[in-house]
């Protein structure tokens, strides 16, 4: 090549990011890219020769935007540990928290993470710019005025979280999940506040974010049926999703980053024994492994972690995290760069996330999508904004299913024998 | 126009995730009544990377004024007192940490791994706190640290700490208002109270109904390890999301806003001698103690003791 080389570190710390990308820049293109850890906080390492449901309390506190989810994987190990399957509606308020909790995220991080940036003035040149900065400018910018959408999704997104503050006490970092279930019964008044709650959301999500009813979003099963769908009415363009397509593919989004070309999904949000709501092998977020489209069984066993150009002690990797070690090792030079362990599955990279769990679902639009074009940002940012409308039907419908199977316990069913009118008699 | 600057460190972004759900003001308004400028948030601001280095720089030469500095989660000290196991512009994140506190008004730690070090005091991490290493005053910027305005750290502790308190907090400090702080350096308008007070299941703990098994309507502090009588925290008065609290929906409470979580002993069990708990409610005499709760168990009103009650 001969050109001049120049490095330079680009930051992508917009949530809890220590993330960073080195580029190596050659004749005006990127030659190489490595992206980094910066930071080791050692987690793995906190729980040893702790008691087991510390880690209820520990592992949350990896990440305050999704501390549910890690709360839920700590409880599943110890119900696998104690050997017990949690009842149904047990099962149905630890979906309801996940699922409340994943809305918000999915939302922020959309409106809040990414979309902020279409406001930014290296897009100065996009014939939608202005109209980008007057909806997404941050909340905190220096340059221009908070976007309205930025302000309505701080405003929005709060309030689903007011849920898991109803079924486990307050978001972030809640540890109700516990061996065997939760640690209270739900009592009618938390589950029919949170059926508004639910409601509110959703009325707001169809009516901005999608632009249409979540039916007619359910409609769009394919590439030629996404475009039918911003054509047909000035709410879709003018929603977060027909805008975030139509500035995405001006943007040419949707011809950038493909990633490995594999998908890959644990499967999420276990069915309860009995539920109207439909799954897959006992799960509503299905697990899969796929190669583009050709879809098959995921195996956790596949699963190893590899140190050969991370910060760590002993040998390359390629350990099952059963078995895996942290052994942090501080090296100058060489070619370790990152503190992040390499994941792989059987031995190579795979994309996870919300455009992975709609190709495994099998997802009409995004699996078109994917097949013609191959994976993309663009596609990537539009399953992430539309997971939601794939959330509210189960969530509302364990919410309903939860009440219709509340039993009345002891003391509720002793006063309605004795219909006792104040606390105070007994 | 005063300025924000809000650094994370080793932590999780939970104070951040937190704070943006603070209500009445909410966020945008809050920024706007106070007309805070925030020259930096990584979720709030989108100052390009080239830009913020000359920003920090400007900062840094005393050419840009700061206001308040906030900082989120643990200085990492690791490995081996290097600081390198969180690094900013390939130097030690710490280092530029003190460095912009120094150029400070007001420091302000927001959550309990940035006021004390939370997670990773132990560990090769070396976490330690802005003024304190646990309870040991010290930290990254020593005893006797003051910034600009001649203040010390202001220790916003919580894990996460909750978001009016942070709201609270920089209100007081954009309009002069004293705060109080306690000898750990947090706000007593905040931590002046009990995380005991307000929690909804009072009357149990009153009368010594306790929880044994979960679910079991009681007070969670014989058995499940709370808290809540033993360190301070508004979390059953302003309650969290609006909506309830840990206590509340019954998860014990683990001390998170005290200097010393996380402890090194099991959470979810109430250490105890013959049946009573080691740590009593803050300030009271042991043998007082006994007898004044073997007499309110004695007196329990049988819709306690048959739980008939809500929480
Ligand atoms: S104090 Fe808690 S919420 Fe804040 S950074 Fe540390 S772990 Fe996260
Ligand atoms: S559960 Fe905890 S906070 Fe609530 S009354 Fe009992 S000791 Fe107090």
């Amino acid at each position: 090549m001969g050109g001049k080389r120049i490095h330079c570190d680009v930051p992508l710390n917009r949530v809890e990011g220590d993330l960073e990308v080195r580029v190596a820049v050659e004749n005006d293109r990127v030659a190489e890219a490595w992206s980094r850890g910066t930071l080791f906080r050692g987690f793995e390492r906190m729980l040893v020769d702790r008691a087991p449901m510390d880690s209820l309390v520990v592992t949350p506190r990896i990440c305050g935007i999704c501390s549910t989810t890690h709360l839920a994987a700590a409880a599943r190990a110890l119900d696998q540990v104690a050997g017990v399957t949690p009842p149904d509606n047990a099962i149905r308020m630890r979906n309801a928290a996940l699922m409340a909790e994943q809305i918000q995220s999915d939302l922020r991080q959309s409106l809040l993470m990414f979309m902020v940036d279409f406001a930014n003035s290296a897009y100065a040149d996009h014939s939608l710019a202005d109209e980008a900065r007057r909806r997404y400018a941050p909340v905190g910018g220096q340059h221009h005025p908070p976007g309205a959408r930025s302000v309505a999704a701080v405003r929005e997104t709060k309030h689903i979280l007011e849920l898991v503050a109803l079924v486990g006490g307050q978001w972030p970092h809640t540890s109700f999940m516990v061996p065997g279930g939760v640690v209270y019964k739900a009592e009618p008044r938390s589950l029919q506040q949170g059926r508004h709650i639910v409601k509110a959301l959703r009325r707001w999500y169809e009516d901005q974010v999608l632009g249409c009813s979540l039916e007619r979003w359910a409609a769009v099963r394919s590439v030629a049926d996404l475009d039918a769908w911003l054509a047909e009415s000035a709410a879709h363009r003018e929603s977060d999703a027909g805008f975030l397509m139509r500035f995405g593919r001006e943007a040419g989004l949707d011809r950038l980053g493909a990633g490995p070309g594999t998908f890959l999904s644990y499967g999420n949000l276990p069915l309860p024994a009995e539920t109207a709501v439909a799954g897959r092998a006992g799960r509503f977020v299905p697990a899969g492994f796929a190669r583009g489209a050709d879809t098959g069984p995921f195996h956790e066993g596949h699963i190893a972690e590899h140190t050969a150009f991370s910060w760590y002690q002993g040998d390359p990797g390629g350990h099952h995290p059963w078995s895996g070690r942290t052994e942090p090792l501080m090296e100058d030079g060489g070619e370790r760069y990152s503190w992040a362990k390499a994941p792989r599955y059987r031995g190579a990279p795979a994309e996870t996330g919300p455009l992975a769990e709609r190709i495994l679902a099998g997802d009409g639009l995004f699996t078109d999508w994917v097949g013609r074009d191959g994976p993309n940002v663009l596609a990537r940012q539009l399953a992430r904004l539309t997971r939601p409308a794939t959330l509210f039907g189960p969530l509302e419908a364990w919410l309903e299913e939860t009440l219709a199977a509340l039993t009345p316990d002891e003391s509720t069913a002793q006063q309605a024998q004795r219909p006792i009118m104040s606390p105070a008699s007994s | 126009m005063p300025t924000l600057y809000w650094l994370q460190h080793g932590g999780c972004g939970g104070d951040t995730m937190s704070f943006l759900n603070v209500e009445s003001p909410d966020l945008p308004d809050l920024l706007d009544d106070l007309g805070i400028r925030v020259l930096w948030h990584p979720s709030l601001t989108d100052t390009a990377p080239g830009e913020r280095q000359a920003l920090e720089d400007r900062i840094l030469a005393d050419e840009t004024p700061l206001d308040i500095l906030v900082v989120e989660g643990s200085v990492v000290q690791g490995p081996d007192g290097t600081g390198l196991f969180d690094t900013h512009r390939g130097r030690p994140k710490r280092d530029f940490a003190a460095a912009l506190a120094r150029r400070a008004r007001y420091v302000v730690a927001a959550g309990t791994c940035a006021a004390f070090g939370g997670f990773g005091v132990d560990d090769v991490m070396d976490a330690t706190g802005l003024q304190f290493r646990r309870e040991a005053p010290g930290g990254l910027l020593g005893e006797g640290f003051r910034s600009r305005a001649g203040w010390p750290v202001v220790n916003l502790a919580g894990c996460p700490c909750h978001p009016e308190v942070v709201s609270g907090t920089l209100t007081a400090l954009v309009n002069g208002t004293p705060l109080e702080l306690d000898s750990y350096q947090r706000p007593r308008e905040w931590y002046g109270m009990m995380v005991h007070q307000g929690c909804s299941r009072n009357e149990y703990h009153e009368y010594r109904v306790e929880e044994e098994e979960f679910g079991h309507k009681g007070c969670l502090f014989f058995h499940k390890g709370c808290h809540g009588p033993l360190v301070g925290g508004p979390c059953n008065v302003l309650l969290w999301n609006r909506r309830s609290s840990k206590t509340r929906a019954g998860v014990p409470c683990f001390g998170c806003t005290s200097p010393a979580f996380p402890q090194p002993f099991p959470f979810f069990q109430t250490r105890n001698i013959e049946g009573v708990p080691v740590d009593l409610p803050m300030g009271i005499d042991r043998a007082h103690y006994m007898a004044y709760k073997t007499m309110a168990a004695a007196a329990a009103p049988a819709r306690l003791t048959h739980r008939r009650t809500k929480v």
